[in-house]
Formats: C-alpha cells, structure tokens, sequence
C-alpha cells in the first residue's frame, strides 16, 4: 500500500513540474436558471478544439495552457454553446452560467459543428448519460417516469421482466450492477415487486450508465454502473414541482438558503391507489390490508468559500404491505426499503487539485411482522455499509485528467434471522450477521496522446476481509470481533483508448478487470424483496470478470446523428446459483444452498441517435449470447442464462409537431427469454407433479411491444409564476400478449388427465394520464 | 419464507386480475421415460405393509385416459430390502389376484383408482410376510430390477420424538363453536429431527396437509406447544375454515419422523407443487433418492393417536 502512494505522489509531483510555465482556467460550470451544476460539460480552445476539458461530477473543470490570449467555448447537451475571450497572463478563476437554447449577453452562440462530441472523442466507451428533461418524454408505465426503465431501451440493457424496473447489462447477473445514488449503494432498485424503481425523477439531475470500459474510480461490481446524481435545488429561488398521476402523486420543493450560497431540494413520492380502496375493504374478511410506497429526497449544499463546498444528501424509501384478517386475528406488516445518507466535502488544494471526501451510510431491511393469536413471528434481514471516500482530481495540463483516491468500507450483512414466540415459548434462527470490510485504492489518468490518439489508464487494488464475529463452518473456530476471518484480493488493471480517424470517426477499445465481494443469488425469474445479498466469506470465493470492448463511433450531420457498433467478450469466473433442488427456508443459509460455475458472454451492439431538432430519439439493436455453466447443475452443461437474448431492439422518438404538443414512442423487441420447460409427469401419494428438462432448454415467445405518450404544455406566459402540462400515455399500444410468466396446471377429468401450460400477461394495454405542475419565485 | 412468497404473490395477484391468461403450447421436449418408485416402511404404530409401486413417468405432451392409467403400473419387477440382517424379495401382489371385498378396496383407494373404471391389472409390491426388522435406527437397502434395468435407494428409520400431549382450543379470532384448533406438545430432541404427519381429511383419508414437513433448526431441543392442520382435499379454499378441525368429529394423527432424504423429497415436492401459479418461483427439481429412475424409498417412525375433536373448557 506504501509503495502505491509513492508512486502516485511522484507522478502527481512531476507532472506539476511539467506545468509551472502555464496557467490554470478554473470554475464551475452551472446551469444558469436553476445554479445546479452541470457534470461533464465541456470546456475547450475555440480555435484548437483538441485541447479541453470536462466538468466533474460537481461541475468543477481545470485548464492548464502556456501564457496567452484564448477563445473559449463551454458546451453542454441541450444549452446553448458560449464562446468567451480570456487573457491567461495569470491563473483565471471562472465560472460559467449557461442557458437552454437561450442567447446571453456577452457571449456568442457558437455553431454546433464546433462542439467536441463525447461519442467520437472520449475515450471512454459503453457510456451512456441520460438527461433526466429527455427521460420525461418518454411514454412510461402508469406515468410513472422512471430512469431504470429508460435506461433499457439502451443497447447492451435487458429488462429483468415485463415492467420491470431491474435490469441485466451485456449479459452480466441482476447484483453485477453498481447503482448510486449520491455514492450511496442502492441495494434493492425496486418499488412493488421492480415494476417501478426507487429513483424520482424530479430529484434527479444527471444518470450515467457504463456498461463497458468502467474507470478505475468505480468496482464492487463486475458488469456495470448506474451513476445517479441528485440535484442539488435552485439557489436563486424558490421553486416547487409535482405531479398527480393515476397510482402516486410527488411534489419537490426547492430553493436558496442563502442566495447562491446554500440551497437545498426535498422530494417526496407516495402512491395510493390502495388507499383509495379502504372504504370497500371495510367490514370485509380483509379490513385493513393496504400497499403502498413512498421515497424522500433531500438534499442541501453550502458554498463555505470558494475552495470549500458541503453537500447533505438523502434518501429514505419504503414499500409497506399491510395484511389484515380480522375475522381468524392473523395479520403481517411487511415494510422494506433503502435508506441512504452522504456527507461530502469539496475542497480546491489549488487551480489544478480537486478534492472530495464522502462519508455515506447506507442500507435495506426487510421486515416482517405477523402472527395470529398467541403465535407472533418476526423475521429481519438486511444489507448496511459505512463508507469513507478520499478522492482526488488532478489536472496537471490538458494533456493529464489524473484520478486517485482510496475507498474504505465496512459492510454488515444480516441473513434472514428469526424470532417466534408461540405463548409462553421462544424460537430465534441460530443464524448472525456477517461482517467484511473492502478497501480499495485506485489511480487513473485519462491520457491525450495526440489530437488522435487518448488513452484511459487506470488500475484499481481491491481487498476484502470477512471479519468476526464469526464461529467457522469449515473448522469451528471462533473469531472475535474485527477478527480477520478470510481475506480476498485482486488487481484490477483498467484500459481503454481511443484512435481518431477523422473528427467524426474513431475506433476505441477497452480492457477492463472487475472483482466484487458482495453477491445476491436469486432463483426467481425477477429481483425481489426477499433476495439476500450475502458477502464473500470463507465459503463463498469472489466474483471476477474480465471484459473486452471494442468499437468504431462515427458521428453525422454536424454531430446531429452519432452512431457506434461495440463488440464485447465478458469473461465470468466464481458466479453464484442455486441449486436445482433449491427451496427458500429458514432452516439453512443461503451459502449453503450455493453452486459455483463460470460464466461468458459476448455480443454486438449497434447505436444510432439523433440529438436535435424536432424530432430526435434513438435505434439500438443487440445481437447476443450469454451461458453459464456449473459444476454441480447438470455436470458443468453450458446453457443458456436466463437473461441470454439474441436479438434486442429498441426504437425510441420524440417528435414536437406543434408548439404545444410532444409525441413520444417507444417500440421494443427482443427474443423469448430462456425457461426451463416441463419434461413429464409422474404420479405420487396420489399426485400429479412435474420433472423438468434441461435448465433454460426452452424459449418463450418473442417480447415486443409499443408504447405512446402526448404531452401538451399549454402556451406559457412567462410572467405567469404557475405552469402546468399534461401527458397522456399508452403503454403496451397494440394489446401485445407478451407472457410474464408460464405455469402448468393439471387437467383431471373422469375420462384423462393432462398437463397444460398457460402463459400469463400482466400488462395489457394500459393508458394513463397525468398531470404536471411547476411554480416558481419571480 | 415460503408464507412471505406467498403473501406476496397475493399481492402480486391484485396486479394479474387486469391481466389475463391463455394456453401456451411450449416447445416439445424429448423426454425419456423413467421409472417411479413410491414405496415406504414403517415402525412404531405404523400399520402399514412395507410396499412399494412402480409407476413410469408420462411425457408433457401426452394425455393419459382413464383406461390407459392402469397401465402406469409396472409389473414383473424383482424387488428385494436388506435390513442389515437379510435380504427380503417382495412378493407381487396384483388386484386380480385378490378376491372382491374390502381390503382389495382398500388397496384400490390407496393406489387412487376406481375399480370398476380400469381394464387392466394393477401390481404392487409388498414384504407380504413382514419379514423385515422394522425398528428405529436400521437402514433399508432398495434393489429394483425391471427386465435390464437396476433401480436402488437407501432409506432409514429415524427415532421419533412423540407427541406427547393433544388439546383442541377455540379458533384464533372470532369464536366457531363448531371449529376447533389442534394444539400438540412436543420435547424435540438435542438431535438433527426431521418430521411429516398427516390427519384425517374431509373424506376420512389420512392426508398430508399443504405443508407436511418441517426440520427442527427452529426448535432444535426445544419442548413447546404447536398447531397442527387439518389436511384439506377439497377444491373449495375458505380461509377462515382451512386447516380447522370440526368439533364432535373423530380424527386421526399420524406424526412421523424421517431421515434427511426423505424430507428433501417431500420438502421439494410439496414446493414444487405449491408453487405452480406463482411468477416468483423459477422450476424446482424434485430432490429424489432413487439411482437409476426417480421417486422416494422412504422410512416412517410412526405414532398414531385417534382424538375426538372436543373443545376444553
């Protein structure tokens, strides 16, 4: 660990000397109306776009030049490019307001073909960043916008199942996706059983999604990242949003604390289409059962100097599921959600030095309370992290974008542990939390060779320790607390680079290693709130994946159109099943129920997207091919994974006819999901039941479907302080049968007996409207 | 965990009713045909003769008339146990070979058939002279040769833990004067236990009710009372009658203890079978213990109590 540190401290040391004969252009870059900043806006020499920058994820850049006079021009997707002039006969502190498609004073609206476009020139590659004002626009599900669901219409992203919000990407398991919020792991990204995820959008600033080529800055997972931003509230003035769908209605309110100094967001969501059904359930056998769901956000952040910057951030979700049958005194309250907390602080050591400290709590749990009579069950699961985060943005020249930092944090995994209490008798689980700690440390630095040639580079060294308190299965041997059980880990070398053939085609490729500690196994054909993350332990060995990427990005019409083919090869080692013979119990711990194999996975991904205009959107096709094998289930065969889908496609367009309205339309389709079908029947005691063929031997039908969404936004008057707009969508547009799930039924008349399957829908045609409203201070 | 699923496939079931459902006609899948061994011993106040059948599976696809399920039924097998101190041929008992009368009936209702429906013969196989130690703590060897093929399995009688004490109380929640719960004491033992019972039916058939097995990780060494089901073969669910004795009925309870293979099965079937209709629920092999074909060769520790289902005071 001490030779890492010395050499990132000599690289940071003589890349400063490098750079002592220029001067540093620094600031934020924001968003004019609202003061949020902006991540990843660009910043760049007008006259020699090569040499750039980009804001971080707080909005912060740095440019390093030799002594002169600069014209520069700041981009963001969807605001108006600003071109500005600088003397840079000294370090120039400025930061950088800008508007949506809106001319400012004193600055010139440059054209978009001098916009550096990320798709040919990053180097980064599998990345995808989704504006959460396009995501609006899309039709959605009971008009519940939701970023997980656009964010599958993405090549290379399959839905876990119909509406549902949870997601496998480029063949990876439904736990090999990191998703943040605010650097906080998110656990369980479902509402209701996954059709609706735990994110509201109007809380949300930025999504970043990295299917391939993921930066050393990011690991705990081996397939991808959901990089969630939430916003951080206007600090200029008060503003309030919300909407009243059909099943939920949410309201955000925000504003300056100190005018441009400190602001902050709150954000709730709540659905209550069973609350509306109370009255009928009165005086019925089920009086006082109830559903419902809810999220808050909130965020603050203050501005302590110019060096200096604390954001407070938050969120705290739940679904709660209520079960009342008075008439027999049996009841059960089954509450679980994520609550997720982040500290951070911003600090500028200098013009070229950009330094954050997170310190975020997170966890889920899972609860449940019932009885009848005498007889009172409760059972308690749960995930809970404590994380600490030094990172570190240098930016020694343009040339050098150097990130490095260290990452500590402690997990507690509760497995499903028990208590009962049956009169005067008491029952608990023999079963206890375990405990790990993982520690990585990570470098990276985005590299321009030449106007050509760029280069990602990092490396990331991840450790794991199981630590006590903890009695060993394998030897009896007892750990005390903070006592090293078993301890994993493993280098995970980062590349991807980019080669410019012209300023509108390039071909990148990426390496990436991947390890992940923390594991949640499920035999269900989606996620569920009952799913048990479980940690790495003396039994259950590391996940680890290797990915190779490559790809051709070539963009059209002054970048208007920007398309890309990737290639991928995912190598998977240690993946985590159940056995086949598997049955969900209290009685023994998930390891224990375990199978260990490989996996692999590879495909072809091919993007096209219009940005501007009236009518913009996207087509995104996958050919792909994803299998397991494993040992102990049907001696190592290869088979299919249940998310293995050959062809995947995704039409998405948006098109503003008239000044009022906005059409939106979605068409997806994708090749039958693989199912392990029923072979025979047999009879015992009496009874007719199923042996079934080879794991994941048959296909369902194919999945396609259309969906619709209208928006009218009537004329804004712009002195007017309350503006509204209403969205009509239709999901599921042509009543496509699309089946959720197969079950048998036996069919037992006097005369034969036989199986039949049945496939059913749960998403027929389903329209939906709802209404949307913003105030806003003068 | 399996009620948590459960409950929230109730849930998920409010979502189906603006669903709907048709008949989907999967791939076809080759499917050899196995052997299906059902046969069980017993000890303590079991009964029961150590029998066993031989069934074969039936693919998917085909449909099995009511003329044609005799012919599920296999015959000509040799079958032979050995219980450690010898090794005993099961003789083959056919229908036909019985006369009319209520034990051929007897037989008939245990193997789920009506007489007067089937065309041809139905064999079983059974240690007709009880010539098999049948005790707790022995081990049971299973050889089945069907023309070339070997069939075997393994099975053992575990030591019981009785119930040792039985009361009938009010129903939980609004009183039924004619519904009674089954309350049972039992003082589990320090050991790894594995347990099945069954009760009485609405027919009067000792039945496994929806979940009839459990392990001891829960209770292990404890002595507590417990509910126990009444087994339901109707197709009506009421909720608020289900499991519930009828007072002034008599009813029998057969506990049994088992050993862990045989608990691995009916745990797995009876998961299997109750998952059927859940989206949550992938497929569940059924974890069996017979080499060479599927089924159960599995050992009962009995105890048998006959109650009358009267409320106390």
């Amino acid at each position: 660990m001490y030779k890492v540190f010395s050499i990132l401290a000599v690289l940071v040391f003589s890349l400063s000397l490098q750079a002592q004969e220029t001067y540093t252009l620094s600031g934020y870059i924001k968003d004019a109306v609202s003061g949020e900043t902006l991540i990843a806006a660009n910043i760049y020499d007008t006259n020699n776009p090569q040499v750039g920058a980009s804001s971080n994820v707080y909005g912060y850049y740095s440019l390093t030049l030799p002594e002169g006079n600069y014209r520069f021009t700041a981009s963001y997707l969807g605001f108006a490019d600003q071109s500005f002039d600088v003397v840079l006969d000294k370090n120039v502190k400025l930061n950088i307001e800008m508007a949506e498609g809106v001319m400012m004073q004193e600055v010139t609206i440059s054209a978009t073909e001098q916009e550096q476009d990320k798709n040919v020139e990053s180097t980064q590659m599998g990345t995808v960043e989704l504006q959460v004002a396009k995501i609006k626009k899309l039709p959605a599900l009971l008009g519940e916008v939701d970023i997980l669901k656009a964010m599958q219409l993405l090549p290379g992203v399959l839905s876990s199942g119909e509406g549902n919000s949870g997601f496998y990407v480029r063949g990876g398991g439904p736990d090999q996706n990191l998703v943040l919020l605010d650097e906080a792991v998110v656990y369980n990204t479902g509402h209701l059983l996954g059709f609706f995820s735990v994110f509201n959008a109007d809380a949300i600033k930025n999504t970043t999604l990295i299917k391939g080529g993921m930066p050393a800055y990011y690991g705990g997972r081996l397939s991808s990242v959901v990089d969630v931003q939430m916003r951080e509230g206007n600090d200029k003035k008060y503003e309030a949003e919300g909407g009243i769908g059909l099943i939920s209605s949410r309201l955000t309110f925000e504003g300056p604390i100190i005018k441009e100094k400190c602001s902050f967001i709150i954000s709730g969501r709540r659905t209550y289409a069973l609350d509306l059904a109370q009255p009928a359930l009165k005086g019925g056998d089920f009086e006082g059962t109830n559903y419902y769901f809810y999220d808050l956000n909130a965020k603050i952040n203050y501005r302590i100097s110019d060096k200096d910057r604390l954001y407070l951030s938050g969120y705290f979700g739940r679904d709660v599921l209520d079960f009342n049958q008075p008439k027999r005194d049996f009841f059960f309250r089954l509450p679980y959600g994520n609550r997720t907390a982040t500290l951070r602080w911003n600090h500028l050591f200098n013009d070229k030095l950009f330094f954050n400290m997170s310190a975020i709590y997170n966890d889920y749990e899972l609860e449940f309370d019932g009885g009848q009579a005498d007889f009172v069950f409760n059972l308690f699961s749960g995930v809970r992290d404590y994380n600490l985060k030094f990172d570190f943005d240098y930016f020694p020249n343009p040339k050098h974008n150097i990130k490095y930092g260290v990452n500590y944090t402690y997990h507690k995994l509760t497995p499903n542990t028990t208590s009962a209490t049956n009169g005067e008798t008491n029952f608990s689980s023999p079963f206890l939390p375990k405990y790990g700690q993982e520690v990585a440390i990570y470098v990276q630095d985005d590299i321009k060779f030449s106007p050509k040639f760029s280069m990602n580079v990092g490396l990331r060294y991840s450790i794991f320790s199981q630590i006590g308190p903890y009695t060993s299965k394998l030897t009896g041997e007892e750990f005390g607390n903070y006592e090293f059980v078993k301890t994993y880990d493993g280098l995970e070398p980062r590349m991807s680079m980019k080669y410019s053939l012209d300023n509108t085609l390039s071909v990148k490729g990426a390496v990436t290693f991947t390890n992940q500690y923390i594991h949640l196994a499920s035999n269900s054909s989606s996620t569920l709130p009952t799913d048990l993350w479980v940690p790495s332990t003396e039994i259950v060995a590391p996940q680890r994946a290797v990915q190779y990427a490559a790809g051709i990005f070539k963009n059209f019409k002054d970048n208007n159109y920007e398309s890309s083919i990737e290639v991928y090869y995912k190598d998977l080692q240690n993946q985590i099943d159940y056995t086949d013979s598997q049955v969900p119990t209290l009685s023994s711990e998930d390891e224990d129920q375990f199978v260990y194999g490989i996996g692999r996975a590879y495909g072809a991904e091919f993007f096209l997207r219009k940005n501007y205009g009236d009518f913009t959107g996207w087509i995104g096709y996958t050919l792909s091919k994803t299998e397991r094998s494993f040992t102990d289930i049907e001696d190592g065969r290869w088979y299919p994974a249940v998310y293995d889908r050959r062809h995947d496609l995704s039409i998405v367009a948006n098109w503003s006819f008239a000044p009022k309205w906005e059409l939106g339309g979605a068409f997806v389709y994708g090749t039958g999901r693989f199912f392990t079908a029923a072979e025979s029947f047999v009879f015992v005691e009496n009874k007719l039941n199923i042996l079934y063929g080879p794991r994941n031997s048959s296909q369902l039908p194919a999945y396609h479907r259309m969906d619709l969404s209208l928006t009218y936004t009537p004329k804004q008057d712009k002195e007017k302080k309350f503006k509204s707009s209403w969205n009509f969508s239709v999901y599921n547009l042509y009543n496509r049968k699309n089946p959720f799930f197969i079950y048998y039924d036996p069919e037992v008349s006097e005369t034969s007996t036989s199986l039949s399957a049945y496939s059913v829908t749960i998403f027929p045609i389903i329209p939906s409207v709802t209404w949307n409203f913003k105030w806003n201070q003068d | 965990m399996n009620t948590l699923l459960k409950h929230i496939a109730i849930l998920a079931s409010l979502m189906f009713a603006i669903g709907c459902q048709e008949e989907f006609n999967p791939p076809v899948v080759d499917a050899a045909e196995q052997y299906v061994i059902e046969g069980y011993i017993e000890a303590g106040d079991g009964t029961n003769p150590t029998f066993l059948l031989i069934t074969k599976s039936i693919p998917f696809f085909n449909e099995l008339k009511a003329e044609q399920y005799a012919e599920l039924f296999v015959a000509g097998a040799n079958v032979s146990v050995d219980d450690g101190v010898s090794e005993v041929a099961f003789t083959e008992l056919c229908l036909s070979d019985l006369p009319d009368g209520p034990i051929k009936d007897d037989i008939a209702e245990e193997l789920g058939v009506d007489l007067d429906a089937i065309s041809v013969d139905i064999c079983i196989y059974v240690d007709l002279a009880d010539a098999l130690v049948r005790e707790e703590g022995r081990s049971y060897d299973l050889t089945v040769t069907i023309e070339d093929e070997v069939l075997t399995s393994t099975t053992t009688i575990p030591v019981l833990n009785r119930l040792d004490s039985f009361k009938f109380r009010d129903i939980p929640g609004e009183p039924v004067d004619t519904l009674a719960q089954l309350f049972c004491n039992i003082k589990d033992s320090e050991n790894v236990d594995f347990y099945r019972y069954f009760t009485d039916d609405d027919f009067g058939t000792l039945t496994p009710p929806f979940n009839s097995v459990t392990d001891d990780v829960q209770f292990d060494g404890q002595e507590f009372n417990f509910p126990l089901s009444q087994a339901d073969n109707s197709d009506n669910f009421d909720i608020n009658t289900f499991g519930f004795f009828t007072v002034g009925d008599t009813v029998t309870i057969k506990w049994c203890a088992i050993d862990q293979a045989h608990f691995d099965f009916w745990n797995t079937f009876e998961y299997s079978l109750n998952g059927q209709g859940s989206p949550f629920t992938g497929y569940t092999r059924i974890a069996d213990n017979i080499e060479g074909g599927f089924g159960i060769w599995g050992g009962y520790s009995v105890q048998l109590e006959e109650l009358v289902v009267v409320k106390e005071e």
